[in-house]
């Protein structure tokens, strides 16, 4: 047995090493994650601005038109969203430090967050803590967890990235990259594109109740630093509408419980057809990020009054980059 | 549970590590408990029902033994069959036949308004309630004497490594192993653990990955052409033999190392020449059980010719049922069954053919052309297994061949609407299935020893572990896909 062992924990030890030396390897600067480090500069170079920031994954990122919304309510505006699959408590976690007084956050959470553990994250949440590793000490039990599970995905990028690198290939893919964004933090690189075929089937399976406190949890910390929570819902593929319509209502359901939440909308409003998605349930194409924008636009106007915000429609759009 | 979780990560180690601490007397209750854990991460309250099955016979067999009259035994064997069956039927196939009944009196002009049960379908409820029907109709027929220690009993009907999908073991080979004492010995680890390895790398990587191909086609078959259909065909067909013999390798490798051996499962059905060889390469341990407890009680091959083939028509049709129930699973029984009749007429015509070209009996060229035909055959018979409906089935049948279509596997790839990364895992997949096949050509040729990795010096040994080992980490689908055989 003792042989056993010593042999088991040479190999365990040689394993994890090659493991190190793989994550050792150097990262894809123009990797999609990377644009965090854009919307971090972004959030630092406004600091003394009123600004409308917006959270979420990647339903935001493909699916909001941010100069357009700057140019409608008179608000800079930065749309900090890049992946769902770094979780919504990184995402939440690693934003909230930068809330300002008078900040709007405006959250708006794919359903899938909801439910099961994706509101702990996965591969993307190790990507990220490669770019930020900073954020390291506010990773709980439960991310560590899904990081691992999550693991074997990200030696695969990685692995696949060098390998690629060493045949000189530098892009690989199609928009996911960090110079596919814009100045406002909104992917753009997919406007011009041909629809792709995708799966538009959905699965939630398991509310996590964990979720709507840790947002009222949020809440209270943007309060503190006298910023104001809002919620809005993703833009949503029908035919997966139709797949998890009764878990899609509890969500709304129980986010609309609870009085402490400033929501903004009607999820059925963004809930649209086929035609407007590029390749995926919560990805828009460039008709449907105009459309969820415009109701976007008639949610927060209608909020005039409400928490002390008001808006001051300003046509000289981009000002705030200058 | 999973074996390809991070829960059975955790779990196996520590149950193996408490397994060489306690002393032999405790084992037992060691591996009952891990086993019901084991079971219980899927829904905990059919505990109830798998415990319930093992109470039954256990009781029922003690009885059988105690009484001498023939009428009391076949009393209490009615006892077991009627509530081990009677369970598999309420949770397996009620609705089904609930169904059935519905259509056929709605289409007499009736009315029929109930819907069937609302029940999820217990894990390896099928595997337990043979496992244990084996048990008591052996204490039945005087081949082994009834268990006295309600723990070894139960522990023999919840053996975690084949609780949920075999292999179907007997009770004269696994209670003996779980009663003697075993102690950790170094060859025998190091040989489970490398097949549990070898498990994992046909079910992470190989059976996974093809799911990704396999569910869009047969999910909505109507949507692509003939040589997608044909992709999806094959790759079902590969997907559920290393899905499945990946359970087996994964149990075998897991039972090893605490010193018990299940039986082979498997035994390259791929490679076999007719079906006949087929059936005795594939999932071993429900082919024979269904000749000891079926076939040969209802007079085997020994009867006439006629009445022989009602019963391997029998067999194959309750086969077919035993897998789900569904009509697709019974036309796909009936099906083999006459394959089983076609081989039989066609014998002597095929060998005279072979005869008229001068094609001896050892010929290589035969030997291949007789292993491809098997397969193609097994394929289409899969088409019907995994289909949805009979009239899926009958689509994708007659849309197979079709020269119109576009036989780049690339695009194919791209049109099931998979992403650069997805199509790039399904050619390391094709790689991975190159590897399985070329292991497996090697042990059919018998030059095993090549394969032999214990003659290796161990540098190469362990770059082979650790190039495995790493294939699984960057190919492998870590999506915590059941196993297929889990659903029967």
């Amino acid at each position: 047995m003792k042989k056993f062992l010593i042999k088991l924990m040479t190999f365990i030890t040689l394993f994890l090493l090659l493991n190190i030396l793989i994550i050792a390897l150097p990262e894809n600067d123009n990797d999609f994650l990377h644009a965090i480090t854009d919307k971090h500069q972004l959030l630092r170079l406004t600091q003394n601005d009123k600004r409308l920031i917006v959270i979420g994954g990647s339903n935001v990122a493909f699916g909001v038109d941010s100069k357009k919304i700057e140019a409608q309510l008179g608000i800079r505006v930065i749309n900090v969203a890049v992946h769902a699959g770094m979780g919504l408590k990184y995402t939440l976690d690693d934003i909230v430090k930068y809330i300002n007084k008078g900040d709007i956050v405006l959250l708006i959470p794919e359903y899938h967050m909801f439910y099961d553990d994706k509101f702990y994250g996965g591969t993307e949440t190790i990507e990220v803590l490669r770019i930020c590793p900073e954020n390291l000490n506010s990773i709980s039990f439960k991310q560590f967890i899904q990081m691992f599970k999550g693991y074997p995905p990200y030696v695969r990028r990685k692995v696949g990235y060098t390998a690629l690198n060493l045949m000189g290939v530098k892009k690989f893919g199609d928009i996911y990259f960090r110079d596919s964004f814009n100045e406002y933090g909104d992917l753009v690189a997919h406007l011009e594109r041909e629809n792709l075929i995708f799966d538009t089937s959905c699965r939630l399976e398991k509310l996590n109740p964990e979720v709507f406190s840790y947002i009222e949890q949020i809440k209270s910390q943007i309060d503190a630093h006298e910023g104001v929570l809002l919620i809005s819902f993703p833009s949503f593929h029908v035919t997966a509408y139709n797949d998890v319509r009764k878990q899609v209502n509890t969500v709304v359901r129980e986010l609309k419980n609870n009085s402490n939440l400033n929501i903004i909308s009607n999820f059925q409003d963004y809930i649209f057809d086929h035609e407007l998605f590029y390749n995926s349930i919560y990805h828009l194409n460039a008709d449907g990020r105009e459309l969820r924008t415009a109701r976007l636009i008639k949610d927060l106007q209608r909020l005039t009054g409400v928490a002390g915000i008001s808006w001051q429609p300003n046509p000289s759009v981009g000002k705030y980059l200058q | 549970m999973l074996f390809n979780s991070l829960e059975f990560l955790i779990f196996f180690p520590l149950v193996i590590a408490l397994y060489f601490i306690l002393p032999h007397k405790f084992r037992w209750a060691l591996l009952l408990l891990a086993s019901c854990i084991f079971y219980m991460y899927y829904k905990p309250i059919y505990i109830v029902l798998l415990m319930f099955s093992a109470y039954l016979d256990y009781c029922v067999s003690i009885k059988m033994e105690e009484t001498s009259s023939k009428q009391k035994k076949k009393f209490y064997l009615l006892v077991s069959l009627i509530g081990n069956l009677g369970l598999l039927f309420i949770f397996k196939y009620f609705n089904f036949f609930n169904s059935l009944f519905g259509a056929a009196v709605t289409a007499f002009g009736g009315e029929y308004s109930f819907r069937g049960l609302n029940l999820l379908l217990p894990m390896g409820i099928s595997f337990y309630t043979f496992q244990t029907l084996s048990y008591t109709i052996d204490v039945y027929r005087g081949n082994r004497k009834a268990e006295r220690h309600f723990g070894y009993f139960a522990l023999y009907v919840s053996y975690f490594p084949q609780l949920v999908a075999g292999p179907i073991e007997r009770s004269d080979r696994l209670l003996p192993q779980l009663q003697e004492q075993h102690n950790f010995d170094y060859d025998r680890a190091v040989s489970g653990l490398r097949r549990m390895l070898w498990g994992f790398f046909k079910k992470v990587i190989i059976a996974d990955n093809l799911a990704v191909v396999v569910n869009p086609v047969f999910a909505n078959p109507y949507k692509y052409n003939g040589f997608t259909l044909l992709l999806g065909v094959l790759f079902f067909n590969i997907q559920i033999f290393c899905d499945f013999s990946a359970y087996s390798d994964i149990a075998i490798g897991s039972a090893r190392v605490m010193g018990v051996e299940l039986m082979e499962n498997f035994r390259r059905p791929y490679f076999a020449r007719n079906l006949n060889e087929f059936w005795r390469r594939w999932h071993i341990s429900l082919t024979t059980w269904f000749k000891d407890y079926l076939y040969f009680p209802l007079g085997g091959s020994r009867v006439s010719r006629a009445r022989r083939n009602l019963n391997v028509s029998l067999v194959f049709l309750i086969s077919g049922l035993w897998h789900g129930a569904n009509l697709t699973f019974i036309v796909w029984g009936a099906f083999h069954a006459l394959l089983q009749f076609f081989g039989e007429i066609t014998k002597s015509f095929r060998e005279q053919i072979y005869t008229l070209l001068r094609i001896p009996e050892q010929s290589k060229f035969k030997r291949v052309f007789q292993i491809l035909i098997t397969f193609t055959i097994v394929c289409l018979a899969g088409l019907i297994f995994r289909a949805q409906t009979l009239s899926d089935a009958y689509y994708i049948a007659t849309h197979l061949i079709d020269f119109d279509s576009n036989y780049n596997l690339r695009v194919a790839l791209e049109n099931l609407g998979l992403n650069s990364m997805q199509v790039l895992l399904i050619f390391l997949t094709l790689f991975a299935i190159g590897i399985m096949f070329l292991k497996h050509l090697l042990e059919e040729l018998n030059v095993g020893r090549l394969i032999d990795i214990n003659r290796y010096p161990i540098a190469l040994r362990w770059g082979l572990y650790l190039f495995l080992l790493f294939f699984i980490v960057i190919a492998g689908s870590f999506t915590n896909q059941e196993f297929i055989y889990f659903q029967f």
